[in-house]
C-alpha cells in the first residue's frame, strides 16, 4: 500500500480553505489508495479538522477538488456522501438504544429491516458490544460509547472512514487497547481511514502514513518511521517525539563547518551551515539521540556537563544536564544504562551524539 | 460551629406560603364539602351532594368538556407555532436570538389589561383588522371576533406562548450540535434528521410546555370574561360566578376542587407521557 498506487480512493487536490479572511487550509494535496490509513497529525488550529470537515461534506473547498474513486465530490450533501465520520465526543443519539444508534446510517439507506437486522447483529458482535443492544448512550461506559460510535460508522460500509480525535476521551490503558483493537479491525475490513489527532502515539499506532500538518498546509507525509526518523525540518522532529533545541553558534573561523554549543560542545555540522553575520544557530536534538560519557567525546571534549536531575519513567530514564546556562534533556533505555555512578546530580559528564541527528535552524539573537 | 436547624430555611418561604396558598385551599376543600343554603349563606356540614352536583349536571359538564376542549386547542395551536419559532432562535445569529427571545417574552412584562385592550384595538369590531378587511372590500360587515370564542383563542394563545416556547426552546438548545451533524453524516436529510433526532429530543420541551400551557388555559379567569362570551363558559368564570352572583360557596369549593384534581391529572399523565415517550430521560 503505497501512496503510488495510481487507483486512489480518496484524493484532494490543492484544497484550500478560508474563514473570515483565516487561511485554514492552503493548498493541500492528499491521496489515500484503497484500505490505507492516514493520520492527519498537528496541534489545534493546524486545519487537520477542516480537512476532514470537507471530506465529511461539512465545508466547501474554495479551491481545489475532493475526489471520491475518480469522481469529484464537492457540492454533494454529506447525506449523499457514503462516508462515516466518529466524532470526538462521539454524538451518539441519546434517545436511542445501542442497536438503533448503530442500525442509524443503515436505516436513513432504506435498507430493508431483515437486512438491516443482520448487519447490525454482526456488527455488534465485531464491536464486543452483545447484551449492550438496548441500553441508551447514557449507561454505557465511555470505552462501550466509543465502540457504539465506530460500529455506528462502520456498519454502513463507508467508502471512508473519519476519526476526529475518537481517542482522546478514553484514559491511557484504555486507549492503547482500544486503538490496538481498532487497528487490527481496520486492516480485516480493508476500511480506507483518515484519522485526525494531536496525539503522535495514536498516529503512529494506527497510520499506515502520517502527514504532519503545520499552519494549513502539509509538512511533511511519510511512512511513521520514514517521518520520525527523516524529518523534514525542526517543526517536524519536534512536533514527533522530545527534543532539545540548543542555542548554537556557527564558528566564524570555520566557514560553517563547526557548530558549537556553550562551553564545550563542537561538531561539523550535517549537511554543513550556510555562515550568517552573526552565526546564531538553533540545534535541535532528539532526546534519546543523545547518549552519555564520563570521558570526552568526539563531539564534547571540553568543559564537561553537570547532571542536575536523573527521573526514572520505567522503561527510561531521564537526565537533565546544565552546560553553561544550557539544559540539555536526554532519555535512555534503563536497561542499557551500565555506569550509574555518572547519573548522580552534580557529576560530571560530556555527551555524544551523531552530528547528523541534528536539525540547525537560524536563530535571531537579541 | 454548630449546624442550623435546616427547617429554619423554610421560614421565608413557608411565611408566604402557608397563608397565601396552603390555608385558602384549605379553606376551599372545607367549602366544598359544606352546603349552600339559601336563607343562611354556607352551612357547615359533610356532604359529597356538590360535587354530585358538579359532576353530573349538564350545565357544569358542559363547562369542563368547554374548558378542556379549550386547553387542548390552545395548547396544540401553541405546539404548532412555537416549534418553528424556537427552532428560529436556536438557529439565529446572538442579536438575533436575543431580539427574538425578547419580544416572545415582553408580553410577560405588560400588564394582562393593558393586552386585553391592545387586542380590542386590532380585532374588534370597529378595529384595525376589520377596518382593513373592509376597505379591501373582503368583508362586508366586520368579523366578530372579540368578545367571542375566537378572540379567547387569541387571546389565550397571546398569553401562554411564551409557557410553550421556553421549556421548548430549552429542550432544542440541550441537542448537541455535533448529533444532528452525525445524523446527516449517516445519511438522513434534513427531514429526517428533524423527525428522527430533533423531535423526539425536544419531547421533554414539548411536555413540559403542554403542561403549562395546559393548565394554564383550563384555569384562566381574566382571558375569557374580557375577551371571551358567555356562549361559551369556561370553568374559572363560572366559579366566580357561583361564589359572586349565586352565593354557592359550596358549589363554587366543588368546582374549585375539581379544577385543582384536573390540573393534577394533567401534570401526571404530562409524566407518564413522558416515561412512554422519551425512556432514555429516566435512565442514568
Amino acid at each position: 500500500m503505497t501512496a503510488e498506487n495510481p487507483a486512489a480512493e480518496l484524493e484532494l487536490r490543492d484544497v484550500r480553505k478560508a474563514y473570515n479572511g483565516y487561511l485554514a487550509l492552503d493548498r493541500c494535496s492528499l491521496n489515500l489508495s484503497k484500505g490505507e490509513v492516514v493520520a492527519l497529525l498537528g496541534p489545534s488550529g493546524c486545519g487537520k479538522s477542516t480537512l476532514l470537515n470537507l471530506i465529511a461534506g461539512f465545508e466547501q473547498p474554495d479551491f481545489g477538488n475532493v475526489v471520491l474513486r475518480g469522481q469529484v465530490i464537492d457540492g454533494v450533501p454529506p447525506h449523499r456522501r457514503n462516508v462515516a465520520m466518529v466524532f470526538q465526543n462521539y454524538a451518539l443519539f441519546p434517545h436511542m438504544t445501542v442497536a438503533d444508534n448503530i442500525a442509524y446510517g443503515l436505516k436513513a439507506r432504506r435498507m430493508p429491516k431483515a437486512e438491516w437486522r443482520d448487519r447490525v447483529a454482526r456488527t455488534i458482535g465485531l464491536l464486543k458490544l452483545t447484551g449492550l443492544e438496548a441500553r441508551y448512550p447514557a449507561q454505557l461506559s465511555g470505552g462501550q460509547r466509543q465502540r457504539v460510535a465506530v460500529a455506528r460508522a462502520i456498519v454502513i460500509d463507508p467508502d471512508i472512514l473519519l476519526l476526529d480525535e475518537a481517542f482522546s476521551a478514553l484514559d491511557r490503558n484504555l486507549r492503547d487497547q482500544t486503538q490496538l483493537e481498532l487497528s487490527l479491525l481496520l486492516r480485516r475490513l480493508s476500511i480506507t481511514t483518515v484519522i485526525v489527532t494531536h496525539d503522535q502515539q495514536e498516529a503512529f499506532a494506527l497510520a499506515d502514513r502520517i502527514a504532519v500538518m503545520r499552519d494549513g498546509r502539509i509538512a511533511q507525509i511519510g511512512r511513521p518511521q520514514e517521518v520520525y526518523r527523516e524529518p523534514s525540518d525542526s517543526y517536524v522532529l519536534r512536533f514527533l517525539g522530545r527534543a532539545n533545541s540548543l542555542p548554537g553558534a556557527v564558528d566564524p573561523h570555520g566557514g560553517g563547518r563547526i557548530v558549537r554549543i556553550g562551553g564545550g560542545i563542537s561538531f561539523p555540522p550535517d549537511p554543513a551551515v550556510a555562515p550568517s553575520p552573526d552565526g546564531a544557530v538553533w540545534v535541535h536534538l532528539r532526546t534519546e539521540d543523545i547518549t552519555l560519557s564520563s570521558v570526552p567525546t568526539a563531539v564534547h571534549q571540553e568543559m564537561p556537563a553537570r547532571v542536575v536531575l536523573a527521573t526514572s519513567l520505567g522503561s527510561q530514564q531521564r537526565i537533565v544536564l546544565r552546560l553553561d546556562d544550557i539544559q540539555i534533556v536526554l532519555e535512555m533505555p534503563s536497561s542499557s544504562i551500565q555506569n550509574w555512578d555518572c547519573l548522580r546530580i552534580d557529576s560530571e559528564v560530556y555527551v555524544e551524539f551523531d552530528p547528523r541527528a541534528c536539525i540547525i535552524d537560524k536563530r535571531e539573537s537579541h | 460551629m454548630r449546624a442550623v436547624r435546616p427547617w429554619l430555611w423554610l421560614l421565608p418561604a413557608g411565611a408566604l406560603v402557608v397563608p397565601l396558598f396552603f390555608l385558602p385551599v384549605a379553606f376551599l376543600l372545607r367549602n366544598s364539602v359544606y352546603r349552600d343554603d339559601p336563607m343562611r349563606f354556607l352551612v357547615p356540614d359533610f356532604t359529597f351532594a356538590n360535587y354530585i352536583t358538579v359532576l353530573t349536571d349538564a350545565y357544569y359538564l358542559k363547562v369542563f368538556s368547554n374548558s378542556l376542549g379549550l386547553a387542548a386547542l390552545v395548547s396544540v395551536l401553541a405546539l404548532v407555532l412555537a416549534y418553528p419559532y424556537a427552532q428560529l432562535i436556536t438557529r439565529a445569529s446572538e442579536r438575533m436570538r436575543l431580539l427574538l427571545l425578547w419580544m416572545v417574552c415582553l408580553p410577560l412584562y405588560v400588564s394582562i389589561i393593558m393586552r386585553v385592550f391592545g387586542w380590542i384595538v386590532i380585532i374588534g369590531d370597529a378595529g384595525v383588522l376589520n377596518q382593513l378587511l373592509l376597505k379591501l372590500g373582503l368583508v362586508k360587515t366586520p368579523l366578530h371576533i372579540m368578545f367571542e370564542f375566537e378572540g379567547m383563542v387569541i387571546g389565550m394563545l397571546h398569553r401562554y406562548f411564551p409557557l410553550m416556547v421556553l421549556p421548548l426552546l430549552s429542550s432544542l438548545q440541550k441537542i448537541d450540535p455535533s448529533v444532528l451533524r452525525s445524523s446527516t453524516n449517516l445519511g438522513a436529510g434534513r427531514v429526517r434528521t428533524w423527525l428522527w433526532v430533533v423531535l423526539p429530543l425536544s419531547i421533554p420541551g414539548a411536555v413540559a410546555g403542554i403542561q403549562l400551557v395546559f393548565a394554564g388555559v383550563l384555569s384562566d379567569y381574566v382571558i375569557p370574561m374580557l375577551m371571551g362570551s358567555t356562549r361559551f363558559p369556561i370553568i374559572a368564570p363560572t366559579i366566580f360566578q357561583e361564589a359572586s352572583t349565586n352565593a354557592s360557596w359550596a358549589t363554587a369549593g366543588a368546582l374549585g376542587v375539581v379544577l385543582l384534581a384536573l390540573v393534577l391529572a394533567i401534570n401526571v399523565v404530562a409524566n407518564a407521557l413522558i416515561a412512554r415517550a422519551a425512556p432514555w430521560t429516566l435512565r442514568s
